[in-house]
């Protein structure tokens, strides 16, 4: 037989005869089947594209409000920790007059909506942003940026809703929103949702109080600027100030250059000024850098997350790929006969590879459209992640991008062509009609020992890539791409080792084989596995290790946690503002509440924390200030590396020392001994770290000091959270319940339901990896049925000889039982083994990689062996099933 | 005031701020006009007492006050609203010809504001600066506007004259000498920097020191004016710079109360001759085309000393009309005044001929678009001094504005 | 006399609207050899494998020893094929994962014959048949010769009544078409065993005791 590749080129026509006479045909022939390959590619690609289009959402919603009163702004003025103080103004104010551009001031501020009962769970209502601004100054900003009239036509104003209270007649008089400490103004999406008009009142929980907000205007949607983000309120800036206790405070500054700034040279010149004129405790940033440190931060998260939709792409191909083999084994009597008439194979190459392509086109646009539609459910599961972990964002929808569209159409192609590949090359190699041997199946070169060597190089390789580090990326982020790709290759090692256990299950099964007929048969098969059946092994082993290897990996996780919280939550009840339900929620409880809280007769012991974000030259942080030497008496923390001297613990002694969390010794590359300079308002302050310890709660990394100097530093004897003890006698929910009375706003959670509340969160972030299990589990047992399929129809004619010796259907179907029994034992088995070395990776190399923390391994025997059973019984049952079929299929027929 | 509420389609934001500035210009503009008429006290029946404060807690102006200076040329928190505003006539090393306007208004929210709060945003007060340059060589008309809460962003002095607004301000370098300092960005490429002297003593207008406008027992308000200024400085146009030396006209009034009146609009002038003596003239207008009976005009001679006409002793009447590419407004201008000079008493006719005809500021922030602009004197067709003429209520019914 | 080892009667079929057997009778003896004679197409394995019970004739009685295979269920018929009636191809269908030895053998395993009395018996055919140096090859290493001849042991290892034959010199040369012809005459002679042989070439008629010749679906009544 000629080798395909050395032929002259394939006669366009007669691809496309083919193409229209043979595989058109085929496909509407077999409507269902075709569909369910489609249906296949679709969803693989869809769940990539959507995780991508969430990833894209989460992200781009953290974007600054600007958008809503004038254009983008052009620079933004912050404290690399904690807020910027009103004086500030003057200076700028004074350096760069004469400089084309308008300063504004910012305060944004994280609200809640109200508990709605009296049960709290943390990161479970989306937070609002207020932002306050100078409403009289952003005046001339809109009189000087826009460029339609529009506003200054007087339209009668639509009649207060009923169910509103009567606006008062001056509701929208300047001076009555100014002088309104309450004044609020909202988009037209939460007007709508909220069923809200002017004069309409919000409750609200800010810091430690329950505040309320009035209504004075909805701000409409223009068609050439995006819409306002759904929970922003817009109040002028003094009020905003008064109402969350930051009066004299700012947020941030931005910066809008007029027209005359259009060379970058200019726009740099500009930007040195100002930060000349802001001094050295101040950071300036451009918009775009801003969204790019929002990006670095999610980096990792979601390249993981891209990760794993690139897995479950893989295995939509994996199934493709065994449906594109079984139709070529279907039809290969009839590619024989097209051979006897004298195609080329090269011609036959060609069109199957195009029936893939075409495949991989339909399906990529139909995965495309899935993935719209999935994209939404899993932009919520997204973003509640990114609320929790990251910082507060809503996103209500995942808008199509083109780009990524397209993306994910070449993407489909290109894996269609891969998975249909070697059915192609399978198909081209068939002999002509006369050759083809009746005798049994397709002969096949045998490859018994160097696939198995293979898969030990594989193996070998895998090892040698776990030991790597790994990818550093910009602004602190770490990618373990050695440890993805020791993780992958260990796996198709495996399976592809694993191939040679069939032959000694069978050698083993022997002796018994010899009693029964159906086992003989089955095990005959075993004798001298096939690519197909390696393949049925490599499959289902790879979707059990990396089911198994995630539940080890979620087990330890779970377990190290629950250790963790176990130590670190020993107080009877936590108190912290009810408005902090993001990650980037710093609402604080004055001190004056704190103080009155803490001196209770109830209360026995007290921890105040004071925390805040600080933005240091790797990335951002978060700096924990509390008393030192409570967590040590309470051996609250779980050492990494224990402190040598006792004097970090001491506040007289400890100004100039720290803890720091595991998280940041891996972004920072820092170690015992290293020093750290603190942006703090009042100069860098420095700090040497005395100590490491473990903290599960943060992937950013956690540096701890003692609460006394940070509140110096900062100026502020606010508190962030209260930790309480209560006396002896005293009943911690009677406690729980008097101060909730008392302080609406404060959200008091006893420590029971705080550790369920923490161990909520914490499952809430495996919430995808959970779904993406089944989905490989299932898709594995498929695999199998198609691969038994397959293979029982390449032994057709065997199976009329089966039913001429006079075996009976059930023997047939349990012969057929007991081949893909072993198979999936065999597959199982080398899974539950490979999952430990992947669970592995995942603990040791990935996790600790990218997120810096170390877990205690601990293997869940029981999930693991139910796993095992499971798969297993299934892939027997698979097995009984395709056996069934296969002894039913029709008795071959003279011609 | 009335405000419009909430409109679907418009930002309330810029409603609630842009109805506010408008009728803040409307009133102060009204209460100026009427003000400076001033001296027509005989042509109104006599009015009652001067109440002490008005309903919403504001002084009012009370009759005889004693002024010290330079504390009274400063802001005066206790009054609902008040306003510096400047018009001069500049002339460059080579007699290039500019006129400039600058103006800043303060007004105050409540009588009694909250005492906690910003002191760099304040809520209880803000101020609004309007300025404009002609330069007549080419005709060019450059304007500005802008809008800020007392603060970090605008403040005035109750201790003398220093007031600042952005990058705008009206300051006394030196307490003890009566001299003023203007400095004005109006864009990036222009700006001026002026020093101003009083070269004529201040004018107090009204009866005892107090102008009233209305019927109204608060109705009033305390009117100082510089009808001279020696003006020297620097005028920067572009790529150009200038060194000029000219005159202004400062207007400083203080007042309480604000008016709500169906006219339809009023026309001003402030008139500099060249031998030594002003004009005041004040024309307010119905709707029907009629002039209000309290439409007055005021010389002050050479010594300082007032002369009044009342409103059926003069006559303004149009001599041409400009319509706005921008608002589309018809402006009556020139200006043709006739009047009897008090020295000789016989009726002159004045024509006032505006230097460039685009000399209206359209307005975007109060959302009030009125033309007042720089123009010479004549008196059978020779030159005889300089004006500023205002002239409100040609573009849309300003009363409609109101509303 | 014995009675038949069977008997059709009236057996019909139709495969897509073309009718492949039209009524068609035949009986054969207890240790007779029975050749079916005719041209392509002409339902010679349709009517086979509906002797075998692999197919059901539309209507018509099929009597094999004394049963009506028409009405028997498919478990019985499977049964019936694992004990009394024993198959060789055209195209040999060993099955091709296991080696001479246990295809041979696999009747009996089928039957539950313990390992011992399997092997003492196939040991026999081995070198019955002329293959004991084959007995642990694989099917694919073999000639067709080779092929048939295992083909035949295993198909007479179990003793069956009934052995059926379709082209079995098809695809072999002369020489070992004759082979194979003679071993078939002798091991049914010596098992008693009938034998119905389909086939094309002269030779094969010549081992059976009468010959039958089918046209489209009907007999043509040949040679006794």
């Amino acid at each position: 037989m000629s080798n395909a590749s050395s032929l002259p080129n394939a006669h366009p026509k007669i691809v496309r005869a083919l193409l229209r006479q043979i595989i058109w045909r085929h496909w509407k022939n077999e409507t269902r089947r075709s569909l369910l390959l489609l249906v296949l590619l679709a969803i693989g690609i869809a769940v990539f594209l959507s995780i991508r289009l969430a990833n894209r959402a989460a992200v781009s919603s953290f974007s600054s409000f600007a958008g809503v009163a004038t254009r983008q702004t052009d620079a933004v003025l912050s404290a690399p920790m904690g807020d910027l103080p009103e004086a500030i103004l003057d200076t700028l104010g004074r350096d760069l007059t004469g400089s084309a551009l308008s300063i504004l001031p910012i305060l944004e501020v994280v609200a809640a909506p109200p508990r709605p009962s009296e049960e709290t769970t943390l990161n479970s209502r989306p937070p609002f942003t207020l932002v306050g601004l100078d409403l009289v100054a952003l005046q001339n900003l809109a009189a000087r940026e826009s460029l339609d009239r529009h506003w200054f036509d007087q339209k009668p104003s639509a009649p207060p809703s009923p169910n509103t209270p009567s606006a008062s007649p001056n509701s929208n008089d300047l001076w009555h929103v100014l002088q309104s400490p309450n004044a609020a103004f909202c988009s037209e999406n939460l007007a709508k949702r909220e069923h809200l008009s002017v004069g309409s009142r919000i409750p609200l929980a800010l810091n430690e109080r329950l505040i309320e907000l009035e209504i004075r205007g909805i701000i409409p949607e223009r068609a050439d600027q995006p819409a306002a983000p759904t929970n922003l309120l817009i109040l002028d800036l003094p009020a905003l100030q008064s109402l969350s206790g930051k009066q004299g405070r700012l947020d941030r500054i931005e910066f809008l250059f007029h027209d005359s700034y259009r060379s970058p040279a200019e726009r740099d010149a500009l930007l040195a000024k100002i930060r000349a004129a802001a001094g050295p405790d101040t950071s300036l940033k451009t918009p775009e850098s801003r969204r790019a440190a929002a990006e670095i931060m999610t980096q990792g998260f979601r390249l993981n997350l891209t990760i794993l939709s690139l897995l479950a792409l893989l295995v939509g191909l994996y199934l493709v790929f065994q449906a594109l083999d079984a139709s070529v084994v279907r039809r290969r009597p009839e590619i024989a006969i097209l051979r006897a008439l004298g195609v080329r194979p090269v011609e036959i190459l060609q069109t199957w590879l195009l029936e893939a392509a075409i495949l991989g086109l339909l399906g990529g646009i139909a995965g495309v459209l899935g993935g719209w539609v999935l994209a939404q459910g899993s932009v919520r599961i997204v973003s509640k992640t990114v609320n929790s972990l990251y910082y507060a964002n809503h996103v209500d929808a995942a808008s199509l991008n083109l780009e990524e569209a397209s993306a994910a159409v070449l993407l489909a192609i290109a894996a269609s062509l891969a998975a249909g590949w070697f059915p192609a090359l399978a198909a081209a190699r068939t002999p002509p009609a006369q050759l083809l041997s009746h005798g049994g199946a397709a002969k096949e070169p045998p490859q018994r020992f160097r696939t198995g060597l293979f898969g030990l190089a594989l193996l070998l390789v895998a090892g040698i890539l776990s030991q790597l580090p790994p990818l550093f990326l910009s602004g602190g982020g770490r990618f373990p791409l050695a440890g993805y790709l020791s993780a992958f290759l260990g796996v198709v090692g495996a399976g592809l080792w694993t191939g040679q256990w069939l032959r000694w299950i069978s050698k083993a099964i022997a002796p018994l084989a010899k009693h029964s007929a159906f086992l003989a048969l089955g095990n005959s098969h075993l004798r001298r596995p096939t690519g197909r059946h390696r393949w049925a092994v490599a499959g289902l082993l790879c979707s059990v290790a990396m089911t198994g290897g995630m539940a080890i990996l979620v087990s330890s996780f779970e377990s190290s946690v629950q250790t963790w919280i176990e130590r670190t939550l020993q107080a009877d009840l936590y108190l912290t503002s009810d408005a902090n339900q993001t990650a980037t929620s710093y609402n604080r409880i004055p001190e004056q509440t704190w103080r009155s809280i803490i001196t209770l007769p109830e209360v026995a012991d007290a921890d105040v924390a004071l925390i805040v974000p600080a933005e240091l030259p790797g990335g951002t942080i978060r700096i924990v200030g509390s008393h030192l030497a409570f967590s040590e008496q309470r051996h609250q923390l779980t050492w990494l590396s224990e402190p040598k001297s006792p004097d970090v613990f001491d506040p007289a002694k400890n100004e100039a020392l720290c803890l720091v969390s595991e998280a940041f010794t891996e972004r920072f590359r820092a170690k015992i001994g290293d020093d750290l300079a603190l942006p703090t308002p009042s100069g860098p302050r420095m700090l040497r770290i005395a100590g490491i310890y473990t903290d599960y709660g943060d992937e950013k990394g956690v540096v701890m000091l003692e609460r006394k100097h940070l509140a110096q530093w900062l100026n502020t004897n606010d508190a962030s959270t209260l930790s309480l003890s209560a006396r002896q006698g005293v009943d911690p929910l009677q406690l729980q319940a008097t101060l909730r009375k008392r302080f609406p706003g404060i959200a008091v959670l006893s420590n029971g339901h705080l550790r369920n509340e923490v161990m909520r969160i914490f499952r809430q972030t495996f919430a995808i990896t959970y779904a993406l299990e089944g989905i490989g589990v299932f898709v594995a047992l498929a695999g199998l049925g198609t691969t038994l399929a397959s293979i029982l129809l390449e032994r057709k004619a065997e199976l009329t000889t089966l039913r001429a010796l006079g075996m009976s259907h059930r023997q047939i179907a349990a012969a057929t039982a007991w081949e893909g029994t072993a198979l999936a034992a065999c597959g199982t088995l080398g899974g539950l083994l490979a999952s430990l070395g992947f669970g592995a990776v995942l603990i040791f190399v990935i996790n600790k990689q990218s997120f810096g923390w170390t877990l205690q391994p601990i293997v869940p025997v029981t999930t693991l062996v139910i796993l095992a059973l499971a798969v297993t019984s299934c892939g027997t049952l698979v097995a009984w099933i395709v056996g069934r079929w296969g002894a039913a299929l029709p008795a071959d027929r003279e011609p | 005031m009335p405000a419009p509420l909430f409109a679907p389609g418009s930002n309330p934001l810029r409603i609630s701020i842009s109805t506010f500035a408008r009728s803040l210009a409307l009133a102060i503009t009204i209460l100026l006009s009427l003000f400076r008429l001033a001296s027509s006290a005989q042509t109104l029946p006599s009015p009652p007492v001067l109440a002490e404060k008005t309903d919403d807690g504001f002084l009012v102006p009370h009759l005889n006050p004693s002024f010290s200076f330079p504390k009274d040329h400063g802001s005066h928190p206790g009054f609902k609203m008040e306003w510096w505003y400047l018009t001069g006539h500049l002339f460059g090393p080579i007699n290039e010809r500019f006129g400039y306007q600058a103006t800043f208004f303060r007004r105050s929210g409540s009588a009694n504001p909250a005492p906690s709060g910003s002191n760099r945003f304040r809520t209880d007060e803000i101020h609004l600066f309007h300025a404009a340059l002609l330069d007549t060589r080419t005709g060019k008309f450059v304007h500005a506007e802008r809008l800020a809460r007392t603060g970090w962003e605008s403040h005035s002095s109750s201790e003398q004259l220093s007031v600042r607004i952005g990058d705008a301000s009206l300051e006394t370098p030196d307490p003890s000498i009566e001299r003023f300092s203007l400095n004005v960005r109006l864009d990036e490429k222009t700006q001026f920097s002026f020093s101003l002297t009083p070269s004529k003593s201040l004018v107090i207008f009204g009866e005892n020191g107090v102008s009233r406008k209305g019927d109204s027992n608060t109705a009033a308000s305390w009117y100082l004016t510089f009808p001279r200024l020696k003006t020297e400085g620097s005028l920067k146009i572009g790529p150009e710079s200038f060194q000029i030396r000219g005159e202004t006209w400062m207007d400083h009034e203080i007042s309480s109360s604000q008016l709500t009146e169906s006219q339809s609009g009023w026309d001003w002038t402030g008139i500099q001759l060249n031998d030594g003596r002003e004009i005041m003239c004040y024309r307010l207008r119905h709707k029907d085309g009629t002039t209000d009976p309290a439409s007055a005009l005021t010389w002050v001679d050479a010594t300082g000393k007032k002369s009044h006409f009342r409103a059926d002793q003069f006559r303004w009447e149009n001599r041409g009309s400009w319509s706005s590419p921008h608002t589309k407004a018809n402006y009556p201008i020139p200006a043709l005044l006739i009047c009897p000079d008090p020295d000789t008493g016989e009726t002159i006719e004045l024509l006032i001929k505006p230097l460039a005809v685009d000399q209206e500021l359209d307005g975007k922030l109060s959302g009030l678009a009125y033309w007042e602009g720089a123009c010479e004197v004549l008196r059978n067709g020779i030159a005889i001094g300089s004006a500023y003429v205002e002239l409100t209520g040609y573009a849309g019914d300003l009363s409609k504005r109101l509303r | 006399m014995s009675a038949p080892v069977l008997e059709c009667q009236a057996v019909r079929k139709t495969y897509d609207q073309r009718v492949v057997l039209k009524g068609l009778s035949l009986t054969l003896q207890r240790g007779e050899r029975l050749a079916l004679t005719g041209p392509s197409g002409c339902g010679k394995t349709t009517l086979l494998n509906c002797l075998g019970g692999i197919d059901r004739p539309d209507s018509g009685q099929i009597i094999l020893l004394e049963q009506d295979i028409v009405l028997l269920t498919a478990d019985e018929l499977a049964s019936l094929r694992r004990e009394r009636i024993g198959t060789i191809f055209q195209f040999f269908h060993l099955l091709p994962t296991l080696t001479v030895r246990e295809n041979i053998e696999f009747p009996l395993q089928l039957l539950g014959v313990p390992p011992t009395i399997r092997e003492e018996r196939s040991q026999k055919l081995l070198s019955r048949v002329r293959l004991e140096h084959r007995a642990e090859a694989f099917p694919g290493a073999l000639s067709g010769g080779e092929m048939q001849r295992a083909a035949i042991a295993r198909a007479l290892i179990h003793r069956p009544a009934l052995l059926l034959a379709d082209e079995p010199t098809g695809n072999l040369d002369s020489q070992n078409g004759a082979n194979i012809l003679e071993l078939l005459r002798e091991m049914t002679e010596e098992t008693g065993t009938s034998l119905l042989l389909v086939t094309h070439s002269p030779e094969a008629t010549n081992i059976c005791h009468r010959i039958l010749r089918l046209r489209d679906g009907e007999i043509e009544h040949g040679a006794p």
